[in-house]
């Protein structure tokens, strides 16, 4: 391969982690609560701050990807066993490569979601919860973060609580390019999600009546390739591992929470970045 | 054995009482009923929440650690406790028995 296809290689390999990146992003983290369905007529507000990065150096040229996430969800117990929920995030993403960088900041897609409280038992020794999810993603961002795609999002939650420990994990898999023409004719690939959380609460507090909870997880992804007129794109496409510790402090009427995702393991194809250390300050009121 | 039943016993006992003073509520009637499912502070809210839209209710609260919920009724107020065992099952969870 000659330098300048190598070349183009590596900014067409940038380019795609841009527009990909944002899509690909959520790789789960502080999934907790996620089987057991809020009370009816439970507003909850969530909003996040992700930091997260990716960097690589080829051919001698350095290059990093920077990015702030700012998801806010609203969610609503519309009944016992169903919960609604819309996620509108906030992106700001920087890109640097030999010495130049640019940025961007802007909303991306709407995200609306049900979740149904499928079964659930409740004794005194142990709390059990399945909830399966379905969601579609809308193409309402502006131009610089609109993935122009119709997205169906499908998952599986399920949680077990038992004293004061509380395990969750949930598997979601994303259908990408349902409808629309995609970034440039860019359709990006399917992706696979599996998230498994373990937590161990201490009541503290006046009275005891707060928790403050430290949280192990382990985060996999899997995104397929994207393509482009029926053709997989060659860096594009990628999987990985993350072992996530992380803090929660919950109150009768907020949640505060913190995950730092570590990359143990992962597998990007063509030139694209590695991803590195992602960061999740969270916040839940519940009214 | 006998010694650490004892010992559980008391401590969710004591945390009951610590959880809700209800002492400030002399006077009132005050029920209790056993609930199952709360397992966090941010639940026992729900459930604080949906069981004082009954007006007949001055004030609750959930001990999430000790499986509790704790009514105090208007003065002079009295309600059916199905209404209380419907909003513990609007909140997902599980009413046992009524303690008090």
């Amino acid at each position: 391969m000659s330098r300048i296809n190598r070349t183009t290689s590596l900014i067409c390999g940038l380019l795609l982690s841009a527009f990909l990146l944002p899509i690909a992003a959520e790789a789960g983290g502080i999934s907790f609560d996620a089987g057991l369905t809020p009370p009816l007529d439970r507003w909850i507000v969530r909003t996040q701050a992700r930091y997260m990065s990716r960097s690589g150096e080829s051919m001698g040229m350095s290059r990093k990807m920077t990015m702030y996430m700012f998801p806010v969800v609203v969610a609503y117990g519309l009944r016992p066993d169903l919960t609604i929920m819309v996620k509108q995030p906030l992106i700001s993403s920087k890109m640097e490569m030999g010495g130049t960088s640019s940025t961007d900041t802007g909303s991306g897609d709407l995200f609306i979601m049900a979740k149904y409280r499928a079964y659930r038992i409740n004794t005194a020794s142990y709390t059990l919860g399945i909830a399966p999810t379905l969601g579609i993603e809308i193409p309402t961002g502006p131009p610089s973060h609109n993935s122009r795609s119709w997205d169906i999002n499908s998952g599986l939650f399920c949680s077990w609580r038992s004293g004061l420990w509380a395990s969750d994990a949930n598997i979601a898999y994303k259908w990408n390019g349902v409808a629309g023409d995609g970034v440039g004719g860019v359709m990006p690939g399917d992706e696979l999600a599996m998230n498994i959380a373990l937590a161990r609460q201490f009541s503290v507090g006046r009275r005891g009546r707060n928790s403050i909870a430290p949280v192990l997880e382990l985060n996999y992804f899997d995104s397929q390739a994207a393509s482009h007129d029926g053709h997989d794109l060659p860096h594009s496409g990628e999987s990985g591992l993350n072992l996530s510790p992380g803090l929660k402090f919950t109150t009768s009427s907020m949640v505060l929470e913190l995950l730092v995702q570590n990359p143990i393991s992962q597998s990007q194809n063509g030139t694209q970045l590695e991803r590195d250390t992602t960061v999740i300050l969270g916040s839940r009121f519940l009214f | 054995m006998a010694l650490l039943l004892i010992t559980g016993c008391a401590s969710n006992n004591t945390v009951s009482e610590k959880v809700f003073d209800t002492s400030i509520y002399a006077g009132s009637e005050i029920r209790v009923y056993e609930v199952f499912g709360m397992d966090c502070p941010a639940c026992a809210g729900g459930l604080s929440k949906l069981v004082e839209k009954n007006a007949a209710v001055k004030k609750s609260d959930a001990d999430w650690k000790g499986n509790k919920l704790i009514v105090v009724l208007e003065p002079g107020q009295s309600f059916d406790d199905d209404s209380i065992y419907s909003a513990v099952k609007d909140a997902s969870f599980t009413a046992g028995k009524r303690i008090k």
